[in-house]
């Protein structure tokens, strides 16, 4: 009997193993719609997730400034410095202003068409994290019913900071551009040359890209934004260079980017819906 | 234990560790409890304690915050499978038990993920994981020591160790 017993869980563990490698296999890379079950269920649980994760996050930004007070001098230093520098761009930027608004009088007397701006955001919070360590995925508290679709743009208030996944009701599925497999156009938040390439993340919350020119002018500190390749957006800031590295064997030069976006510290995004039929050009930049 | 009990465990710790538990993050790893207790259960209660606990976890994280649906709870099943028949040849009243059977599931996870996701061609250089996943088997061996001290004193009626009971 119980020898029969073992026979049988073998043959139900084998069974029921290959179904699932099957609808693993289908259902990889993010399906276009999930099942009713699926979304119901998120429905139950959202709600709840959202309130442990607020807890989280209070209790995060109380304990924040006493474990960081020794770092506060630096982080002083470093800003202080900061501001000069932007004070000294704020002057010459003011200078590019008053030129782009000759240019928009310009345009206008010729009636050239405008492109429109996007500004149907839709805000949100991050309700669940990942909970494994391989990836880098995380639940937010809008679906299909707030006008989120499958490959919108995610962004916050520092930059970029990855894709819808997968969409239920009123919860969905986000891939972050720190995830190894997710790849962004990017270029660099330059006036005068245009150098383009591809980021892709790593698991240490950095970011590696490759130019398609190896010949390219780039230096730690430049700031580069999303190119409009791809899914993304055009001019999303994504981060910032911290090391080059020349690789003389691929022909190519490779940058590690810090991204803008603290992927520790997230707790409210924005979604840009993505169209396919519509193919806007934006000009966002945060 | 009731087993509805367990199911219920199964949620509030999938609701738990995907929000609060994100705030204790070692060197950016998360231990993993769903291996933890899941194993304990299986060990210490029954078999089925250990699948439920395992699928309730595993379906969850699957549908939530998986890029893959079904790949978390077909390693769990596999987990508790082959532990409860290593399980039974080992002393249940020994430090290290939990310890070795939970190090070693915590490994094993990691080496299906990586065949799982290298079959998708989705794979993350095993070098790049190595020390999320030596940090992941220190978590989750001690904090798994700790549990299972406490669910063999309620089961068992003495302490783990205690051999004068």
């Amino acid at each position: 009997m119980t020898r029969m017993n073992e026979r049988l869980k073998k043959i139900i563990i084998i069974v029921v193993g290959l179904l699932m490698i099957l609808l693993m296999a289908i259902s990889f890379g993010g399906r276009e719609r999930i099942t009713a079950v699926e979304s119901q269920l998120g429905s139950f649980i959202a709600p709840v997730q959202r309130f442990f994760s607020q807890i989280g996050n209070f209790m995060d930004e109380k304990t924040e400034p006493i474990i960081n007070v020794l770092n506060y001098k630096s982080l002083n230093e470093s800003l202080a410095k900061e501001n000069e520098m932007l004070k000294a761009q704020v002057v010459s930027l003011t200078m590019a202003q008053k030129d782009f608004e000759e240019l928009n009088d310009l345009k206008q007397s010729l009636h050239y068409v405008e492109r429109s701006d996007q500004d149907n955001y839709i805000s949100c919070s991050v309700i669940a994290k990942d909970i494994g360590n391989w990836f880098n995925m995380f639940t937010i508290d809008a679906g299909t019913e707030q006008g989120v679709t499958k490959n919108s743009t995610v962004i916050n208030g520092n930059g970029l900071v990855g894709l819808v996944y997968e969409v239920g009701s009123n919860w969905s599925k986000v891939i972050s551009i720190i995830d190894h497999k997710s790849s962004v156009g990017f270029e660099m938040l330059r006036v005068t040359d245009d150098y383009d390439g591809i980021l892709s993340g790593t698991t240490n919350y950095e970011l590696v890209g490759e130019l398609y020119d190896t010949q390219a002018n780039v230096h730690v500190n430049d700031y580069i934004v999303t190119s409009g390749l791809g899914m993304y957006p055009k001019g999303i800031l994504i981060g910032q260079i911290y090391e080059l590295v020349d690789d003389r064997d691929l022909f190519l030069k490779q940058i590690k980017v810090k991204p803008a976006v603290d992927f520790k510290k997230l707790n409210k995004v924005m979604v840009i819906p993505y169209d396919e039929y519509e193919e806007e050009i934006t000009t966002y930049l945060p | 234990m009731n087993k509805i009990f367990v199911f219920l465990m199964a949620i509030a710790n999938f609701i738990l560790m995907s929000t609060l538990f994100q705030q204790f993050r070692v060197y950016g790893v998360l231990a993993n409890l769903c291996i933890v207790f899941s194993i304990i259960f299986a060990i210490l209660f029954s078999e089925q304690h250990g699948y439920i606990f395992a699928i309730v976890s595993g379906l969850l994280q699957d549908t939530f915050l998986g890029k893959v649906l079904f790949v978390n709870t077909i390693i769990y099943i596999i987990l508790i499978y082959v532990t409860v028949r290593i399980e039974k040849i080992m002393f249940k009243g020994n430090d290290l038990t939990p310890i070795f059977l939970i190090s070693m599931a915590t490994i094993a996870y990691h080496l299906i993920f990586f065949v799982f996701m290298f079959l998708l061609q989705s794979t993350i250089p095993i070098h790049q994981l190595l020390m999320h996943v030596i940090i992941e088997v220190i978590l989750n061996s001690v904090i798994g020591l700790f549990i299972y001290r406490v669910v063999f004193k309620n089961v068992f009626g003495y302490k783990l160790g205690d051999y004068n009971a």
